[in-house]
C-alpha cells in the first residue's frame, strides 16, 4: 500500500518521490522505512515510520502504584525486567525508602541478566546471520537457519547464552517474571546458596561465549566491515547515561539511590562533557521531546540545544562512550581496544554490536563479582513504608538504553499520571539519521536494490529497536517496498515472503 | 520431562490477543500431571528447548482473522526444515513453525504439535476481554484439557 502520510506533499514538491519498505524485518513492533528521493534521484532523507500508537500511559491511570511493575512488565516481552526496575524505583522514592543493600544487589543481578539475553539474542540471532552470511546472500537464508547450516555451534551457543541471563531471572523471580519479583521497596525473596551456585556454574560457558563473539566481530571487522563502520550511522552527536559516582559504567543506580550513583552524564563527540550529575527526577528539564506527523515515536533532544543540536543516543554504545571504565578486568581492556577502534567517543553506530558484546563480557564479570560478596544471600531484601511522596521518576538503563518512569499518586497511592520515556525512542533520531547516510550511500539511479534493502534494514537493527506493545501477530507481514511518482502513483513495487 | 507441554501466547494488555496467555494461565492453576504449561508474552528462542523436550507441544493463540469464527483446532504440519518465510518471521516474533524447526534443528527433536486458535475481536490497550472471547477462553479450557487426558485423536 503507498503510503500517503510520508510528509513530503508531492503536489508541493513534483520532483520529489517516496521509496517506502514497510515493514521492517527483525525488529519489534510496527514499523517501515521511506527513502525520498530529489528531483535528481539523489537521496534527500530516510524516515522510520512507528506505526502503532504506545499508549500504555492512559491505560495505567487509576492503578495502584504498587502494581506498576507487574503492568509495565507486560508492555514488553522482550524486555520485562527493565520496566520492573524503572517501576520499582520510582515506587521506592514513593515510599520514601531506601532499600537494603542486599535487594541493591539483586536487583543489579537481574538487570545484568536481562541485558545479557537482550544482548545475546540481538548479536547472535538477529544481526549476525548479516556479517557472517554476507549482506547480498540470499534473503531466505540470511537468517538463523542459515546460521545453523553456516556455523551450528555458534547459533546454539547464542541460545544458550540467552537461556543462561533467562535461567538467571527465573533463578531470581521464579518463572513468571511479570507478577514483579521486583517490588518497591526492594525485592520479594532472597536468593539461596543453591540459586547462587546455580548461576556461578553457568558462568564460565557464558564467558567462553561472550569472548567467542568478540573474537568473531571484531576479525569482521578487521576484515570485511570497514565500510559499514563508515557509512552506517556515523556522525557527530551528543550520548547520554547513567554513569557511576566515580563516572564508571553503571546500569543501575541514579544520583538519588542509596547515593551509589553518579546520576545522568551527556558527552559530547568531541568528549566534552554537556552535563554530568543529573537527576532523573529533573530530566523534564533537560529533555524535550519533538513530535512529527508521520510517525508515532516523539524525538527526544536535550532542551538547552534545541532539536538538531540536542540529539542524543542511548544504549550500549553511550554507556560505554561516557563512562571512564568499566570496572573489571577484561571488559576494560575491551573498552579501550574500542576507543582505539573507533576513537575515545565512538561515532559509528554500526559499533553498537561490538558495544553490545562488550556489555555482555562487563556483566557476566559483574555478575561474579556480586554473587562473590558474602551478604548476596542475605534475607531482609525489603524495606516497608507507606506512601510519603507523590510524584517520583525512576530510572535505570535497559539493553536498548535509558527508560524513565514517572508517576504521579494521589492520596490513596492511585496513579493519577504517568509518563515513559523508553529507550528506543531516544535514539529516534539517530536511527533516522542512520538509514538517511545509507540510503545516500548505497541508493543508485533509484533502484530499489537488495543490497540497498538490507543495508537499511541493517542500518536500524544497529540500534535493536524494540517497539512492543503492539499485538503480537503485527509483525507476521512480509516486506514491501514502493517505488512512489512524484504524483504519487505507484511506479514499482517489491516485497519478500 | 513432561510429555505434554502448553504454550498459550499473547498480550494481556491488548484484550483479546491476551486471550493464549489467559488460558495458559488458567490451565497452569489446574496443576495437571504430566502436563508443562508455559504463558508468554510472545514465542520466543528459548521455547525451542523445552519444545524439543516434550512429545507433543500445543500451541494456543489468538486470531482476528475472520476466519475461523469458532475454536479451530489443527496439527502443525511442516512441509521442510528451513521454512522460506524465515526471514520475515525471523524477528522478535517468531512463529510455532519456525520454534518446531529450531528445536528440531537445534535439539534433535521435533515433537508433533498442534494449535488451537482462539478467535479474538478486541484488540485496543486493555485488559478486558470481548463477550466473545470470554466465552471462546471458556470453551477452549475443556478442550485443553480433553488433549490433556488424551482425548483428541488427530487424523
Amino acid at each position: 500500500m503507498a503510503d500517503t502520510a510520508d510528509g513530503i506533499p508531492t503536489a508541493a514538491n513534483p520532483t520529489h518521490r517516496t521509496i517506502t519498505i514497510d515493514p521492517v524485518t527483525r525488529i519489534e513492533g510496527h514499523a517501515k522505512i521511506s527513502i525520498h528521493l530529489n528531483g535528481t534521484g539523489a537521496v534527500e532523507t530516510a524516515r522510520f515510520h512507528v506505526v502503532e500508537f504506545r499508549g500504555f500511559e492512559r491505560f495505567c491511570e487509576g492503578r495502584p502504584f504498587t502494581e506498576m511493575g507487574a503492568i509495565t512488565a507486560r508492555i514488553c516481552g522482550i524486555c520485562p525486567v527493565s520496566h520492573l526496575l524503572a517501576a520499582a524505583k520510582t515506587g521506592d522514592k514513593l515510599l520514601a525508602v531506601t532499600i537494603p543493600p542486599t535487594a541493591e544487589k539483586l536487583r543489579r543481578l537481574m538487570n545484568l541478566a536481562q541485558i545479557i539475553q537482550s544482548h545475546a539474542l540481538s548479536f547472535f540471532h538477529l544481526s549476525s546471520p548479516d556479517f557472517l552470511l554476507g549482506w547480498d546472500s540470499d534473503p531466505a537464508k540470511r537468517n538463523v537457519f542459515g546460521l545453523l547450516a553456516a556455523d551450528p555451534d555458534l547459533a546454539r551457543a547464542g541460545i544458550r547464552l540467552r537461556q543462561f541471563g533467562q535461567g538467571v531471572i527465573e533463578v531470581l523471580g521464579g518463572r513468571k517474571i511479570h507478577p514483579a519479583w521486583v517490588v518497591p521497596g526492594g525485592v520479594r525473596s532472597p536468593l539461596g546458596p543453591a540459586g547462587r551456585d546455580q548461576i556461578l556454574a553457568g558462568l564460565p560457558e557464558a564467558f567462553a561465549t561472550a569472548r567467542r563473539g568478540l573474537d568473531l566481530f571484531k576479525t569482521l571487522l578487521d576484515i570485511h566491515l570497514g565500510e559499514e563502520l563508515e557509512v552506517f550511522g556515523n556522525f557527530p552527536s551528543l550520548f547520554m547515561g547513567l554513569v557511576s559516582a566515580s563516572g564508571q559504567w553503571e546500569h543501575y543506580a541514579s544520583s538519588r539511590s542509596g547515593g551509589s550513583g553518579g546520576g545522568l552524564r551527556i558527552m559530547a563527540s568531541d568528549g566534552s562533557l554537556v552535563a554530568d550529575g543529573l537527576a532523573e527526577d529533573n530530566y523534564a528539564s533537560f529533555i524535550a521531546e519533538a513530535v512529527e506527523p508521520w510517525t508515532y515515536l516523539k524525538f527526544p533532544y536535550i532542551n538547552d540545544l534545541g532539536p538538531t543540536a540536542g540529539r542524543y543516543r542511548v544504549g550500549p554504545l553511550a554507556r560505554l562512550n561516557i563512562c571512564t571504565g568499566i570496572g573489571s578486568e577484561h571488559a576494560d581492556r575491551e573498552l579501550l581496544e574500542l576507543r582505539q577502534r573507533g576513537g575515545q567517543v565512538v561515532t559509528a553506530s554500526f559499533l553498537y554490536h561490538l558495544a553490545r558484546l562488550i556489555e555482555i563480557l562487563a556483566c557476566l564479570e559483574q555478575m561474579e563479582q556480586l554473587l562473590a560478596n558474602p551478604d548476596i544471600c542475605e534475607s531482609h531484601v525489603r524495606a516497608r513504608a507507606s506512601l510519603n511522596a507523590h510524584e517520583a521518576v525512576g530510572v535505570s538503563e535497559a539493553p536498548r538504553g535509558t527508560l524513565f518512569h514517572h508517576y504521579r499518586v494521589d492520596a490513596n497511592g492511585l496513579i493519577e499520571k504517568v509518563n515513559l520515556i523508553i529507550a528506543t525512542g531516544q535514539n529516534n533520531s539517530a536511527m533516522n539519521d542512520t538509514i538517511t547516510q545509507i540510503a545516500r550511500h548505497y541508493l543508485v539511479n533509484g533502484n530499489l536494490s537488495e543490497a540497498l534493502l538490507n543495508r537499511v534494514e541493517a542500518g536500524i537493527r544497529c540500534f535493536d529497536p524494540c517497539l512492543s506493545c503492539s499485538t503480537h501477530a503485527a509483525g507476521q507481514m512480509p516486506l514491501q517496498v514502493q517505488l512512489i511518482g512524484p504524483d504519487g502513483g505507484l511506479l514499482g513495487e517489491r516485497s519478500r515472503g | 520431562m513432561n510429555p505434554l507441554l502448553l504454550i498459550g501466547y499473547g498480550n494481556p494488555l491488548r484484550q483479546d490477543d491476551g486471550l493464549g496467555w489467559r488460558i495458559a494461565n488458567a490451565v497452569e492453576a489446574l496443576g495437571l500431571a504430566n502436563l508443562l504449561v508455559v504463558p508468554a508474552q510472545q514465542l520466543s528462542l528459548e521455547l525451542a528447548a523445552p519444545i524439543a523436550a516434550a512429545e507433543e507441544v500445543m500451541f494456543v493463540d489468538a486470531t482476528f482473522a475472520e476466519f475461523p469464527k469458532r475454536l479451530a483446532l489443527k496439527p502443525l504440519q511442516l512441509k521442510s526444515q528451513a521454512p522460506a518465510s524465515a526471514p520475515q518471521t525471523w524477528s522478535h516474533l517468531l512463529t510455532p513453525q519456525v520454534l518446531l524447526i529450531l528445536a528440531g534443528q537445534l535439539y534433535g527433536h521435533q515433537p508433533s504439535a498442534l494449535q488451537l486458535l482462539v478467535p479474538a475481536h478486541w484488540d485496543g490497550h486493555g485488559e478486558g476481554l470481548s463477550p466473545a472471547a470470554q466465552a471462546a477462553m471458556e470453551a477452549a479450557i475443556p478442550l485443553l484439557l480433553g488433549w490433556a487426558h488424551g482425548g483428541i485423536h488427530r487424523a
